[in-house]
């Protein structure tokens, strides 16, 4: 079967690096057949072997002790925080709770000709949401309590620009909804997260980035 | 005499021997501040991030597990602040277009004494010519690259930094070297 260019290229890539899982001998004959190959492979050769023997930077004595006078201002924290699990699980449960009941509620029949509340309007995704951002930002609130700082520096030239923004505005929550659903699948391809948090309102973007640490920062740590 | 390893020190530190954790930035403040400045492109940011890093480390060092090597974990956090201070950055309209060679202060590659003064000055330029072209490149393919090129990772490590598959790393690298090779062109020309 014929190989598709791409994969061709990935291999010769990967050879590169010595993490080729085809035979040396296919990739040789590959390049013996083919000059554009060949020639490209000659090229990324060429910087790769410029990039693997660019000198590091020096680093100046200072870095290291600013560094360290920093650190010794600090305490590592504790290997365990047992309130913050019970805290954290406590509001997801209520999350789920609140969306069962509203899901159980909107898809009963009605018994009466009542026009359904306003709050039927809402889905239960949304429901679900606005509870898990409250979640999420008493989450953040504790750690900064915890931490005695901010452990993630927010960025305020969006409160600069209109200091009364205090809350997600409804119309946003579809693209909140969207951003939460990329962190629980694939929370770490940040390039498609950062895409979505570039595309929102300031405000948005900002509870957004709050989310966003929250969850990276629980990613690498645990 | 064998040295201490990475973990080691980390246990150390976490005993209250803050000079293990002295000895460990010592270690790694190189290729920290190296990998945060070919993400950010501005040493006096790098050098931000790649203190905030060790900050972190230190402050989380409790929870440090020996699951993974050290340098993954440490990259790890130097690639998750960099991608932040890179949209910060995005947001309030600055971008990184400055090549890392442009600036003052930045040490030029050093010449090798057994390269032929012309070799050295072609390698020269290629390098200069390599660092414009990462600059250029988006995030996604310039993170990859410098792990791999610069901080010597394997595939699998990088994958643990980026959280992707062995497999998807291999299809980025292919990728960001193609990206690479055409801006080094369009910049150099005949250079390669």
């Amino acid at each position: 079967m014929k190989r598709t260019r791409r994969k061709e290229l990935e291999d010769l890539s990967a050879y590169l690096d010595e993490e080729s899982t085809i035979a040396p001998d296919v990739l040789q004959s590959m390049l013996r057949d083919d000059a554009e190959l060949s020639t490209r492979h000659a090229q990324w050769a060429k910087i790769s072997q410029a990039m693997r023997t660019m000198p590091e930077t020096e680093v100046h004595p200072a870095f290291r002790t600013r560094t360290m006078a920093a650190i010794r201002e600090i305490e590592p924290a504790p290997k365990t925080l047992p309130w913050r699990w019970p805290a954290l699980g406590g509001a997801v449960l209520a999350a789920c709770a609140l969306a069962v009941v509203y899901l159980s509620n909107s898809s009963a029949p009605s018994l009466s000709n009542e026009p359904a509340p306003d709050m039927a309007d809402a889905s239960a995704v949304e429901t679900v949401l606005t509870a898990r951002l409250d979640a999420s930002t008493n989450y953040i609130s504790e750690l900064e309590l915890e931490y005695g700082v901010d452990v993630w520096e927010v960025d305020d030239s969006a409160l600069e620009k209109d200091p009364t923004m205090d809350l997600v505005p409804p119309e946003s929550v579809s693209e909140l909804s969207e951003l939460l659903a990329l962190f629980e699948s694939a929370v770490t391809d940040d390039q498609e997260v950062g895409a979505i948090v570039d595309s929102v309102d300031a405000p948005t973007a900002l509870e957004l980035r709050s989310l966003m640490l929250a969850y990276a920062d629980e990613e690498l740590y645990l | 005499m064998r040295s201490v390893t990475d973990w080691e020190l980390i246990e150390q530190a976490k005993s209250g021997q803050i000079d293990a954790f002295d000895h460990l930035v010592r270690r790694y403040e190189a290729p920290t501040i190296n990998f945060c400045l070919r993400m950010v492109g501005r040493r006096e940011d790098a050098e931000e991030l790649a203190q905030e890093t060790f900050v972190r480390v230190y402050r989380h060092l409790n929870r440090l597990e020996p699951r993974a090597k050290f340098s993954t974990v440490l990259f790890g956090i130097a690639r998750n602040l960099s991608l932040n201070h890179i949209r910060n950055q995005k947001r309030r309209g600055r971008d990184m277009t400055t090549s890392l060679s442009n600036q003052e202060g930045d040490e030029m590659p050093v010449l090798d004494d057994s390269q032929r003064p012309d070799q050295a000055a072609h390698i020269d330029e290629l390098r200069e010519l390599i660092e414009k072209a990462l600059a250029m490149l988006n995030t996604d393919h310039r993170e990859v690259l410098v792990l791999r090129e610069m901080q010597g990772l394997d595939y699998s490590a990088i994958g643990e930094i980026i959280g992707c598959r062995p497999g998807t790393v291999k299809s980025r690298i292919a990728r960001a070297r193609e990206q690479l090779r055409l801006r080094v062109l369009e910049l150099g020309g005949d250079v390669l």
